[in-house]
């Protein structure tokens, strides 16, 4: 039964019986009952929770009141949320009217900063809670929490593993992209959003995403680019997992320690930075996973590429979405 | 792990009140759930009835513990299973728990036995009937409009026209789900008729 042919299906369905079915007066009887009970449910979480919404509010009056009057200084301190991994261009930190430097040092970003990106910019952030976040160029982003960030234009892409070697299992439990036109949360992912004015464009290169827009949700998954603008069915198109889109995605590729790592470690962390899959020869395997290398790459992961394989003796090539590595002849 | 982001975004709609949310919930489930106590009551449908109404009730109390990690629908099997063997226990009615093929975890099996079925000894009536039975089942654990269009098409032989009607959708759209919902089928129906299969070489293994 592994394949069932078109017309065998069919001819199956036919041999079946209708299946039994409740007596209207007995489903109307049930819907009564059940929906009574669903009813004084939700009647209650509602009274519970207008009850919290009083005790918050009365609670952040008194606070405020506390802090205005008693304590007379902010009682919440900015948390850090995100650590920059590299630096491109001219990038701002909005309010402090700061410019941060171009430089590979490491600096951190806290709750409540805005960062604006200018043209050629781009940066790239360890995030706090796990996860790997890259601003392109032109682009202003909010830094809310230590949950989630708000995108008001321009480019964000995040990775829920870290930019580090070996390549690990997911490790962002909690990072939540806001917009103007919608919430953004991943199930393990790779992904970008983009605000555009008033679209609002998805694009998932690994796992899937989920896209609580204002006016319609959308589960968008890998390969798919999605466009959500007004009041629009969300339109759903093929995109490819690396290339010319994702390009602005590799320029900012933040720098990753290879002291100690195999060759092998590195084309895995390279071939996904890429967006590639990737094929060795079995010779070709069985080298890298032997040979190690040494120092930090500081560059994208395609440059990187072919100095690091000509030390291992080995040749690459791209085709459609693949990477095959094999031994140099 | 799977999540089920349609069942979530539905559970969410029905502890926030939402009125059609419920509607869905409803006409979803309801009569899947029917026919799920129906077979393990002895076709009793009052009981069936009674053990349905019971597992609505209960899941509705607990929505808020739902993760989504199953589908909704399988969520509400596990509770009509265990108010199943209540409502026997309460009744008096106790029997060996009853083993279903669709119960099972894993599931290998032939339609093509099916198909051309040779003469009817018991063991060949038995499995054809058990064949034809597994096709409601499958139907029931097809998303609720899927398991319908295929009854409607195959089983009670209405035209693509009146059923585009029924549902209100264009005959394209209608043909489309239908064979979106034809794939579905042959996946489900493949998994529990290898069940059977499995299932019956492990009885008659020594």
């Amino acid at each position: 039964m592994k394949n069932i042919d078109h017309d065998a299906l069919e001819e199956l369905l036919r041999h079946a019986s209708p299946r039994p079915a409740p007596s209207h007066e007995d489903e109307s009887a049930v819907r009564a009952a059940v929906q009574a009970e669903w009813r004084d449910l939700t009647s209650a979480r509602r009274t519970r929770r207008r009850f919290l919404q009083y005790a918050i509010a009365a609670t952040v009056l008194l606070s405020a009141f506390a802090a205005l009057n008693i304590l007379r200084s902010p009682v919440v301190d900015p948390v850090q949320v995100a650590m920059i991994e590299k630096s491109i261009g001219p990038v701002y930190v909005l309010g402090e009217e700061a410019v941060l430097r171009e430089t590979h040092d490491l600096s951190s970003i806290v709750s409540g900063q805005t960062i604006v990106t200018g043209e050629d910019a781009g940066l790239a952030l360890e995030w706090g809670k796990g996860g790997s976040v890259r601003i392109d160029e032109n682009s202003r982003v909010k830094f809310t929490d230590d949950q989630s960030v708000y995108l008001e234009k321009g480019r964000v892409y995040f990775d829920s593993r870290s930019s580090t070697l070996p390549v690990g299992a997911d490790d962002a439990s909690a990072f939540m992209l806001k917009t103007a036109l919608g919430e953004i949360q991943h199930v393990g992912t790779q992904y970008m959003t983009e605000v555009n004015g008033d679209a609002l464009v998805v694009s998932v290169r690994e796992g899937e995403v989920v896209v609580d827009g204002i006016n319609h949700d959308q589960a968008v998954l890998s390969g798919q680019q999605m466009t959500m603008s007004g009041r629009q069915q969300p339109s759903v198109l093929s995109i490819g997992r690396s290339g010319e889109a994702w390009s602005w995605v590799n320029r900012i590729t933040p720098p990753v320690n290879v002291e100690g790592r195999s060759v092998y470690e590195f084309l895995v962390w390279a071939s996904r930075e890429m967006g590639l899959e990737l094929v060795l020869t079995d010779s070709a395997s069985s080298v890298a996973r032997g040979a190690l290398l040494m120092g930090t790459i500081n560059t994208s992961p395609a440059e990187a590429l072919p100095a690091r394989l000509a030390t291992a003796a080995m040749d690459w090539r791209i085709e459609e979405g693949v990477i095959y590595i094999s031994m140099h002849r | 792990m799977a999540v089920y982001l349609e069942d979530k975004r539905l559970v969410k709609l029905l502890l926030d009140g939402d009125e059609r949310a419920f509607d869905r919930f409803f006409e979803d489930n309801f009569a899947r759930l029917f026919r799920f106590a129906l077979i393990r009551l002895s076709d009793d449908p009052d009981a069936a009835r009674e053990v349905a109404q019971i597992t609505l009730s209960k899941a509705i109390r607990k929505l808020h513990t739902y993760k989504a990690e199953a589908a909704l629908f399988t969520w509400l099997c596990a509770i009509c299973r265990n108010e199943t063997s209540d409502w026997l226990a309460r009744q008096g009615r106790y029997r060996e728990h009853i083993v279903l093929v669709e119960d099972f975890p894993d599931v290998q099996a032939a339609i093509d036995s099916f198909q051309s079925p040779e003469q009817l000894n018991p063991e060949a009536h038995y499995k054809r009937v058990e064949l034809l039975r597994l096709i409601q089942v499958a139907l029931d654990q097809l998303p609720p409009n899927y398991g319908d269009v295929l009854e409607w098409k195959y089983i009670e032989g209405h035209s693509i026209k009146e059923i585009a009607e029924r549902i209100n959708l264009g005959t394209e759209a209608t043909q489309s789900l239908l064979a979106r919902a034809k794939r579905a089928f042959a996946d489900v129906y493949s998994s529990l008729a290898d069940g059977l299969e499995r299932h019956e070489s492990e009885l008659v293994r020594p």
